[in-house]
């Protein structure tokens, strides 16, 4: 999901205005404090008939004074933004702050806060000055700690006059937000086409048959047919003549990547690793000139109809991403009106914890219309024994158990009606969990041919 | 490594708080020196110490309640004029800080035309300050003025602040009306 190509583009900016603001506007309490020590000082002067006590209490005076006078509305905007909207995990951010002032701002301070995927690098935390007619930039470094879509939750400005005796906060929400992607974007994997693709590989071969890419154009002959004629040239040359075309080689890839909860941890890992899979199939099927769709089902649906090209690889880099910020699972849908939409000659890899029997219904469904469809089963025993010393009840454990058992209930229908299913150990890397699929699907088409 | 950190920490709030147990513990050992009367180090150093528990809590009442038993001890102290006037000096110094030890928690990254900015002000308000008071003073030091000026001078302070109040409060008004613009669209063909 780093798409380096459109960091060029104008990135997303906040801008918050200080102008009029009645909160910055306020007394603070060290303005209340000189003016007590004062009229302390002037009453304790006249009732004890001692001028000189107001040698203590002349420069808290003057300083009231002072202020009042020299007072001015604040004016000025803040403007926040990140230097990119896309970064990969790990990658270091920085977030712009400008703040510009007609009148200029004696002190100004800004405070972030981040979301939990960004940490801090260093203080988020800083104070200046604005001079007149002027704009300061402050930079923070924020480094990517985890995929998703992270954003600035919180900038608060604070702004007080010279003396610190007037000013005010003011606490808004930054609405640029910076789509993280994962490192094991940039792997690559595709699979074998069993019926569409004879060949491997990008290049346009030299053969002629059913596509769209012109070929050649000869004379008519005997056993071609008549759909082939171009009318054009046939009337230019008073005979028939045909055109031929290159073969279609491509094929359409369907991705299918369940959204499940990613509440706890072991289910954000396996939300993560079935991100990282479909993202990897997407490239280098897309890379091969194939046709890919994504069908993320989960809190909500999401469709892309299969496309050809980079800006279909952005497209589905966004809704990747997007998976990460699942609110709840009260909404989930297992029925979506995409599933007709998928080709009837279109490969289909579901990458799903199978957890679910309705998403196990789902997969069966598209198998039953005739699609090759290979699922990827995330492991999750790995985290679970790391949460062996967990305090557990004789309840959990046996809905644990049940759970298990449905699931493997699943996996079994699913294997009867022909879905390769291959299990996913948390240490393999993608490519070789896509070399077992691949290597499964010849298997099975072997055993078709047989 | 050494020096980058050593810079960090003469940034910090900290430092500030420091500095305002610091001054006040200075001026109580100045205002100890030059006493006539009674010994009140002991309460000048407990008002020094409720003013630095005031800056590390952030508190600005209880800065302020310490400057002001700091004031206290220094005019039972029966000291010098100009001393006192120093102490004045230093007391509002020692609230600037407390105010900068709140700016300056969790280490923020400070630009330099923060210090100068609080520094020109608190000098510029200590020099008008020394001067109004001296020509105050030496007003009120002649016999035939004395009952006369303190209190017509008390009360022009009093006047000129109450006037520089009521301009802040004008502004404000004028910064905060609600405009038609503002305002709905039936709402404001009724203004």
């Amino acid at each position: 999901m780093a798409l380096p190509a459109l960091d060029a583009m104008t990135e997303p900016s906040t801008m918050v205005a200080l102008t009029g603001d009645r909160d910055l506007a306020r007394r603070l309490p060290l303005f209340d404090m000189c003016c007590l020590i004062t009229f302390a000082g002037l009453a304790s002067a006249i009732a004890l008939r001692r001028p000189d006590i107001l040698a203590l209490t002349t420069p808290f005076a003057v300083a009231v004074a002072a202020s009042l006078a020299l007072w001015r509305p604040v004016d000025g905007t803040v403007r926040i933004h990140p230097d990119r909207s896309r970064v990969v995990e790990g990658d270091e951010i920085t977030i712009c702050v400008e703040i510009a002032s007609s009148l200029g701002i004696s002190r100004v301070e800004v405070e972030l806060t981040p979301s939990d995927r960004l940490a801090a690098i260093g203080s988020l935390r800083a104070v200046t000055t604005v001079g007149p007619q002027s704009t300061a930039t402050l930079k923070f470094t924020v480094r990517a700690t985890e995929w998703g879509i992270a954003s600035v939750d919180k900038l608060t400005v604070r702004v007080a006059d010279r003396l610190g005796m007037f000013g005010g906060e003011v606490n808004t929400r930054a609405d640029t937000s910076v789509i993280i992607g994962l490192p094991e974007d940039r792997i690559t994997a595709t699979l074998e086409t069993d019926r569409f693709r004879r060949i491997v590989g990008s290049h346009l071969s030299s053969d002629r048959g059913e596509g769209m890419e012109i070929a050649d154009i000869r004379p008519f002959q005997p056993g071609d047919s008549t759909r082939h004629i171009n009318w054009r040239i046939s009337n230019r040359r008073r005979e028939p003549w045909v055109t031929l075309r290159h073969p279609d080689r491509s094929t359409t890839m369907i991705v299918i990547v369940d959204a499940h909860d990613g509440e706890s941890d072991d289910q954000r890992t396996t939300q993560r690793r079935s991100v990282s899979a479909a993202m990897a199939l997407s490239r280098g099927h897309l890379a091969m000139h194939d046709r890919v769709g994504l069908l993320v089902v989960g809190h909500t649906v999401q469709w892309l109809a299969p496309k050809l090209g980079r800006n279909q690889l952005f497209q589905i880099a966004d809704q990747l991403v997007a998976v990460s910020n699942a609110p709840d699972a009260s909404r989930r849908m297992y029925r979506p009106p995409a599933v007709s939409s998928i080709p009837n000659n279109a490969i289909v890899v579901a990458v799903s914890p199978l957890r679910d029997p309705l998403m196990v219904s789902l997969i069966a469904e598209i198998r039953s219309r005739g699609n090759p469809v290979s699922v990827l089963v995330p492991d999750t025993q790995t985290a679970q024994a790391t949460s062996r010393f967990a305090i557990t009840n004789r309840v959990d454990s046996q809905a644990r158990r049940l759970a298990a058992v449905e699931q493997q209930i699943g996996v079994q229908s699913l294997r009867e009606r022909g879905v390769g299913i291959v299990s996913w150990a948390g240490d393999e890397p993608v490519t070789t969990v896509i070399n077992q699929v691949r290597q499964l699907r010849l298997a099975m088409a072997r055993g078709r041919s047989w | 490594m050494l020096t980058l950190r050593l810079d960090r920490l003469a940034r910090l709030g900290p430092l500030c708080a420091i500095a305002t147990f610091a001054v006040p513990v200075a001026l109580a050992i100045l205002v100890n020196a030059n006493r006539n009367q009674d010994d009140v180090l002991g309460i000048l150093l407990v008002a020094a110490g409720i003013i630095f528990i005031g800056s590390v809590v952030g508190s600005a009442v209880s800065s302020g309640a310490g400057a002001m038993l700091f004031a206290v001890g220094t005019v039972l102290a029966e000291t010098s004029v100009l001393v006192m006037a120093a102490v004045g000096a230093g007391l509002l110094v020692t609230l600037v800080l407390h105010d900068l030890a709140g700016v300056l928690h969790r280490a923020p990254r400070v630009t330099r035309g923060v210090w100068t900015n609080a520094a020109v002000a608190t000098v510029a308000v200590v020099a008008t300050s020394s001067v109004v008071f001296a020509a105050s003073y030496a007003v009120g030091q002649l016999a035939t003025w004395q009952t006369i000026v303190v209190p017509f001078g008390i009360a022009a302070i009093g006047f000129g602040a109450k006037l520089a109040a009521d301009s802040h409060r004008a502004t404000t008004r004028q910064l905060t009306v609600k405009r038609p613009s503002d305002l709905p669209a039936d709402v404001a063909e009724q203004a």
